[in-house]
């Protein structure tokens, strides 16, 4: 409770001098403050299209993100079985982390036009962090388990749930967390170049066009906003995911093989 | 099926410095075999070689099953025995409870009664349904102790598999050890000659495995 109550004075602090601020540049193109924020979100928030654009790039971007997570996991896994994977896939990797955000949004304007920007984009962002994520995972399972389970001759399928999973768990959680804020900045980031219709990052766009800073920042809010919310929602999808949480259902808890 | 292990001028080396050499010994089902010997002298490279987690630089060992019936002697291949081992470390699941530890190596699904039972002659009830990383080093032990007697075995291997036990923990141990090994070869290797005495069988006093000198 007393916890609560800090963090709301700490918040009404930074609103009042964020209001203080912009009340003495007094230049509404270079910087406003909470009120003017304010009032250009709320003309926003009661129109269709402000949802629709939200759900365009917040899907697309979802999209991409969950390919990326899925392939990472796939690829990440071959590459920590198969040494020849691994080094092939080595420099691929290598070159998708190099790469500017901003090459691979001109190139794939080339390729597919702006609709699915996004998809593409955030995919591309996401896949080397959780590639890299579940193969050192893996890497650091542990060996000593793994020895008990070869003399003890556990099946493949108790070896994974029991062993390699939550092995992997910590990686897969903490590089899906990064890669995700990293998905919707570079997502909306690929918009504003792109310019995609009903985007939020061709709604970025046009704030600069028409200098409409409030706009600028009332959107801006709204990711991060969306961002916060698919977050926690992601902590808990991997909290319930990981077996040393999993939830005790008795007797048929090892009815595989 | 009774089983007899016969190990061949086994010799194993880490960096050029032998560990084991020319290391000879035979057993046969129904025994338990205290192996005796300093630590870092090679026990648990033996061990390791029994369970097929190495492989020696030279020599072997064969097991092979005997047949009372018709006195016949088989040969086995290494997936055909089944092999049971509590090693120096618990190599426990530490977010898994003790009967899910031990469901883990037991075919089929769990039996959760029978573990239950079982589990309860070692370890207080409170504690079967927690995970194993709560339990105390004494419990633990207790636990690997209880996985390797549970699971289905034909050769048992045991590295100093009552460390950390106080004189009663240990007593009940090995009670139900003789209890539930009847029959069958074990393998143990202890430095306390009290528990060798306690558990019986063959005792096999080495200061090294290199140039073995057993006396009975």
């Amino acid at each position: 409770m007393k916890r609560h109550f800090r963090l709301a004075a700490v918040m009404t602090f930074w609103l009042l001098f964020w209001q203080a601020v912009s009340m003495a540049i007094s230049n509404d193109i270079l910087f406003v403050g909470p009120v003017q924020v304010a009032a250009a979100l709320l003309s926003q928030i009661r129109t269709a299209v402000f949802w629709k654009t939200i759900l365009f790039s917040l899907s697309r971007i979802l999209a991409g993100f969950l390919a990326a997570v899925l392939s990472g996991i796939l690829f990440g896994t071959a590459a920590s079985h198969f040494s020849l994977i691994r080094e092939l896939l080595a420099p691929v990797i290598l070159l998708f982390q190099s790469i500017p955000v901003a090459s691979f949004v001109i190139l794939a304007l080339i390729w597919m036009g702006s609709a699915n920007l996004s998809v593409f984009i955030s995919y591309m962002v996401v896949l080397p962090i959780l590639y890299t994520a579940t193969l050192t995972g893996l890497s650091h399972t542990d060996e000593k388990l793994l020895e008990m389970c070869r003399v003890f001759r556990v099946p493949p399928l108790r070896r994974i749930r029991a062993v390699y999973l939550p092995s992997l768990m910590p990686y897969l959680a903490a590089g899906a967390d990064s890669a995700l804020g990293l998905a919707i900045k570079s997502g909306v980031a690929a918009e504003v170049i792109g310019v995609p219709d009903h985007s939020i990052g061709s709604r970025l766009y046009m704030a600069k066009i028409y200098l409409s800073t409030a706009e600028l920042f009332a959107w801006t809010l709204v990711i991060i906003a969306a961002a916060w919310i698919l977050e926690k929602a992601l902590h808990k999808i991997l909290w319930r995911l990981d077996p040393a949480h999993a939830k005790k259902t008795g007797p048929s808890r090892f009815d595989t093989r | 099926m009774k089983l007899s292990l016969t190990l061949h001028q086994i010799s194993k080396a880490y960096q050029s410095v032998p560990v084991i050499q020319g290391f000879s010994l035979s057993l046969t089902a129904p025994d338990i075999c205290c192996l005796m010997a300093p630590s870092g002298t090679g026990k648990t490279t033996l061990f390791r070689i029994l369970m097929g987690l190495e492989v020696p630089d030279s020599g072997s060992f064969t097991i092979e099953a005997l047949d009372d019936a018709s006195k016949s002697r088989r040969t086995l291949k290494p997936e055909e025995c089944r092999i049971s081992a509590v090693f120096q470390e618990d190599r426990l699941i530490e977010h898994m409870t003790p009967l899910e530890n031990a469901a883990l190596t037991l075919p089929g699904p769990m039996d959760r009664a029978f573990l239950y039972r079982e589990f309860s002659r070692l370890l207080p009830e409170e504690c079967l349904d927690r995970p194993v990383s709560t339990l105390s080093g004494g419990m633990r032990r207790r636990c690997a102790l209880l996985r390797a007697l549970l699971a289905p075995f034909d050769l048992l291997v045991l590295d100093e598999p009552f460390t950390g036990l106080d004189e009663a923990s240990k007593k009940e141990a090995i009670r139900c050890l003789l209890e539930k090994t009847d029959g069958r070869l074990v393998l143990i290797a202890t430095h306390n000659p009290e528990d060798a005495g306690l558990l019986g069988g063959h005792i096999y006093s080495f200061d090294s495995f290199t140039f073995p000198e057993p006396d009975l």
